[in-house]
């Protein structure tokens, strides 16, 4: 039974992998990317690490404990099963967003010691917000896919999801790629294809929160309206589904 | 009756149950959600039009500025209003600092398709978007003014500097790329405003009418060569040697795509064969009575002169 971080971390195979994202891809990527003429910081790797952290972090967050039974012991006490939700999210949103900032620092100071070149403070904090955004909101995911799947079902769904997106705009592309004949059955199609496609923006928004700054002028209400929505709706959906089930011993 | 459905959805009918939905949480996701539907439907009823701080040419009028300003192109492919991707990355483009800078540095040019609305694309919408491999658009694509309307094979597949939006499920995702491809590619052809002024014509015809007095210059370049396009942008981009070509010679461009693996046309393998083209960059002063005179790789700008003088000599 896993009850603390302490004996999850225990696992070989999962604080490799921690350890691989957040102490040998950094050094891995800084040899890769680091141009000695146009010295260019490999920060934009650090969403990577962040989305990968969090997939480790994150797979069976809930749906393990309820499994195992881990949470019928914690929710005997009147603790508030939105409280267990919300501070999931909250320690896997900070763990993933903690590792990337481990990455990002480590990225600086190799760059840094090998250059002896002064790093562009705007770049940093512009990985670092931006990594943020993607760390809670993909965590919100997580922990939505977590309360509804059981086992890993977390990780298995969120893979889903990715092929199903593949599949959607792949035929989107090709809706709107093919040359289409004026007033020919084929035009039918296109108002098909717009659906499509706002399906795998509103998908894609989901599995990769992402807010990519600065936000352009003119777009920033709407980007975080719908980034804000996103996450809210999931953890909304985490707790609703959580309340919903009966919590017993042996899942 | 709503205590029943706020039981049924919300899992909770009183605020000390450990199964109670956080009211605040709620209450915000509602509204996050509402105002996503009304800035959707807004979006989708009021197509908002960007600010136009981009002053576009015509096609005529790009031409004439680009061959007299020698200030590349850049051509931006859209579908127009029906599009939101194109309309959100024009929306970029008018950023004011953008903006300043294409009106600065560039002759900028919209080209309008209008084939997903079924209408038939005009016959030089066809060819704009075939010599620049606009088939994914929205597109931008830069255009050095050595590269402007000359043939669509010399042009094909020759490396231009180009965005579009590589996320097609994020169109946003470039915008803050825009400015930085904008600016790499003034880089790569350093300064727009100082590139001589080398007109070029079509090799066969410099070869026609070449004379001792007057012989012809040619330029053989390779696409996706780095050396080429420094020798491009710095040699003919220096005034003097603009000058001296101007006055002495007949320039014509003759573009190879070996690198790519792509066959060349007839008349660039023609052309190749006829002057043992082998390294490239390579410049070819030919005429009638004379022998040919060769210069390869970059040699600098005064070289590059002096060997103009003695050739011509």
């Amino acid at each position: 039974m896993r009850i603390t971080w302490l004996q999850w971390m225990r696992s070989p195979a999962r604080l490799g992998f921690v350890f691989y994202l957040t102490c040998v891809l950094p050094i891995g990527v800084a040899l890769m990317t680091f141009n000695s003429a146009s010295h260019e910081l490999g920060l934009a790797e650090a969403t990577f690490v962040a989305l990968g952290l969090n997939l480790v972090l994150g797979a069976g967050i809930i749906c393990r404990e309820r499994e195992d039974g881990v949470i019928a012991t914690v929710l005997s006490r009147p603790i508030r099963r939105s409280t267990y939700v919300l501070a999931k999210w909250l320690a896997l949103a900070l763990a993933s967003w903690a590792g990337t900032l481990l990455f990002i620092a480590l990225q600086c100071l190799i760059f840094y010691f090998s250059y002896w070149h002064p790093i562009d403070l705007l770049l940093i904090l512009k990985a670092t917000a931006e990594c943020a955004f993607l760390a809670f909101g993909l965590a919100a995911t997580m922990v939505a896919l977590s309360s509804w799947a059981p086992s890993y079902g977390d990780l298995v769904l969120y893979g889903v999801a990715w092929v199903f997106l593949m599949m959607i705009s792949s035929f989107v592309e090709v809706l709107e790629t093919i040359p289409i004949a004026p007033n020919s059955l084929m035009t039918l199609f296109r108002p098909a294809a717009a659906s499509l496609h706002h399906l795998s923006e509103a998908l894609f928004a989901i599995l990769m929160p992402m807010v990519n700054l600065p936000i352009a002028h003119g777009l920033w209400l709407h980007t975080l309206i719908m980034y804000m929505s996103n996450l809210f709706g999931a953890l909304l959906f985490a707790i609703w589904w959580l309340n919903r089930k009966e919590i017993t011993y042996g899942g | 009756m709503v205590a029943e459905l706020r039981e049924r959805w919300l899992g909770a009918s009183a605020d000390d149950r450990t199964n109670a939905s956080p009211r605040w949480l709620v209450l915000i996701t509602v509204a996050l959600i509402a105002a996503r539907s009304i800035i959707f439907q807004y979006e989708q009823m009021h197509l908002t039009q960007p600010v136009q701080r981009i002053r576009w040419y015509t096609h005529e009028a790009a031409s004439r500025a680009i061959f007299k300003n020698r200030k590349p192109a850049l051509l931006f492919f859209s579908h127009g209003n029906t599009c939101q991707e194109c309309k959100n990355m024009e929306s970029d483009l008018q950023e004011t600092a953008v903006a300043e800078e294409i009106n600065r540095d560039y002759v900028p040019l919209k080209v309008i398709d209008p084939s997903p609305d079924g209408l038939p694309a005009p016959k030089d919408v066809e060819n704009l978007k075939q010599n620049y491999n606009a088939w994914r658009i929205p597109r931008m694509v830069v255009v050095p003014p050595e590269m402007w309307d000359v043939p669509a094979e010399w042009l094909d597949s020759y490396q231009l500097p180009d965005v579009s939006p590589g996320g097609m499920f994020t169109p946003n995702s470039d915008s803050d790329r825009i400015p930085l491809i904008v600016k790499s590619s003034a880089d790569w052809h350093p300064d727009p405003l100082k590139v001589g002024n080398v007109d070029w014509i079509a090799p066969e015809k410099a070869l026609q009418r070449a004379s001792d007095a007057k012989p012809a210059l040619l330029f053989f370049a390779r696409s996706l060569d780095r050396h080429c396009d420094v020798v491009r942008s710095e040699i003919f981009g220096d005034d003097e040697i603009a000058a001296v070509i101007k006055k002495q010679f007949l320039p014509a461009f003759v573009v190879s795509h070996q690198r790519q693996n792509r066959p060349d046309s007839d008349e660039t393998k023609r052309m190749l064969a006829r002057f043992n083209i082998r390294m490239f960059p390579c410049l070819i002063v030919t005429s009638p009575s004379n022998p040919d005179q060769v210069l390869t790789g970059f040699a600098g700008n005064k070289e590059t002169l002096q060997f103009l003088e003695q050739a011509h000599n």
